[in-house]
């Protein structure tokens, strides 16, 4: 094993897999018989007549893979990210190939949104309701919300 | 939308791809390139370059139209693909829009993100006081910050540790 900043290369030998002529279908079976989280990337994926070389990412890490037809042995160039990196990727973020723990927070990002959009609902009904004077909160409500439709057309049609 | 994918298809509506052959690449430089793009291809938005020895790729993000353009200089062509996207997938497109690259207009719309989202750290910030402040009988609320918290330096650790 050899080991250099964030990177380690590490190698598992004789893999069994059904040879298949899609890349993404065999990157994938390398994955899984490697036991690793995460998705192929098609845009980074080449295949000749001794290998199959693809990068492969999750939040936490990258994979360079090289799987060599002849002896069945793939070498794996893993690259952690770092916690700020794992922290930033956590927003949008929702199940990951072969993580079966991320599907807790795949659904804890779907209450978080359908919370999210009652707060919103009840809080203007709550503010509607309320005998205060509504004016200023209009006006800075409509400017907001119409300022952000209009510069979105803007840019839509003109960015 | 941005979260409930299935019910909200993010695609594209339509692909417009092009190949073609364009004489000495190898001596024009990535801002040419980009500039040739603009006007050639009627491309805008914010636009990342990725170049190596054997090709340069350049990346256009607008919401709504997006645009990969690899030119190979070995063989003097580019290729382009230029993705014109649904709805659903633009919103989720201006969504992700940030950064303050690709003009004013782009400019203006990452410092008004910036401030949003300085707003929503705040807005948690003060609601926590409030909370602390005015109820009484906190269980319930502990009991939910500290699953939340449990949660989320869990999913990192995983992430990071398998």
């Amino acid at each position: 094993m050899q080991q250099q900043r964030d990177s380690i290369l590490w190698q598992r030998q004789s893999l069994t897999l059904n040879e298949s002529k899609d890349d993404i279908k065999l990157a994938e079976a390398i994955r899984d018989s490697l036991a690793l989280m995460g998705w192929p990337l098609p845009w980074e994926m080449s295949r000749d007549s001794t290998a199959l070389r693809f990068a492969m990412e999750q939040p936490a890490k990258r994979y360079f893979i090289t799987y060599t037809f002849d002896n069945n042995v793939a070498s794996v160039v893993e690259t952690r990210k770092g916690f700020w990196r794992v922290f930033n990727s956590l927003h949008g973020s929702g199940y990951v190939p072969n993580g079966s723990f991320t599907t807790l927070w795949q659904g804890y990002t779907w209450v978080i949104v359908i919370v999210g959009v009652l707060s919103i609902i009840t809080g203007l009904y709550i503010w509607i309701k309320s005998q205060e004077d509504k004016r200023s909160g209009l006006a800075i409500l409509t400017i907001c919300a119409g300022g952000a439709v209009i510069w979105m057309i803007k840019l839509y049609l003109m960015g | 939308m941005m979260i409930f994918e299935a019910p909200f298809p993010r695609e594209n509506i339509k692909v417009v791809k092009i190949k073609e052959r364009i004489d000495g690449i190898r001596s024009i430089d990535a801002d040419s390139l980009v500039r040739w793009s603009t006007v050639k291809y009627n491309l805008r938005g914010q636009h990342k370059t990725r170049e190596n020895e054997e090709r340069i790729v350049i990346d256009f993000s607008h919401p709504g139209i997006t645009a990969s353009l690899e030119f190979t200089r070995q063989y003097d062509s580019v290729y382009v693909e230029i993705r014109k996207a649904n709805f659903n997938m633009t919103m989720n497109q201006f969504h992700r829009l940030h950064g303050y690259s690709g003009g004013w207009n782009y400019f203006l719309w990452a410092f008004v993100y910036d401030l949003s989202s300085t707003s929503m750290i705040i807005f948690s910030v003060t609601g926590f006081y409030l909370w602390y402040k005015t109820e009484r009988r906190r269980l319930a609320g502990w009991l939910v910050l500290a699953a939340s918290t449990i949660l989320t330096f869990s999913t990192i650790f995983y992430l990071m540790y398998n």
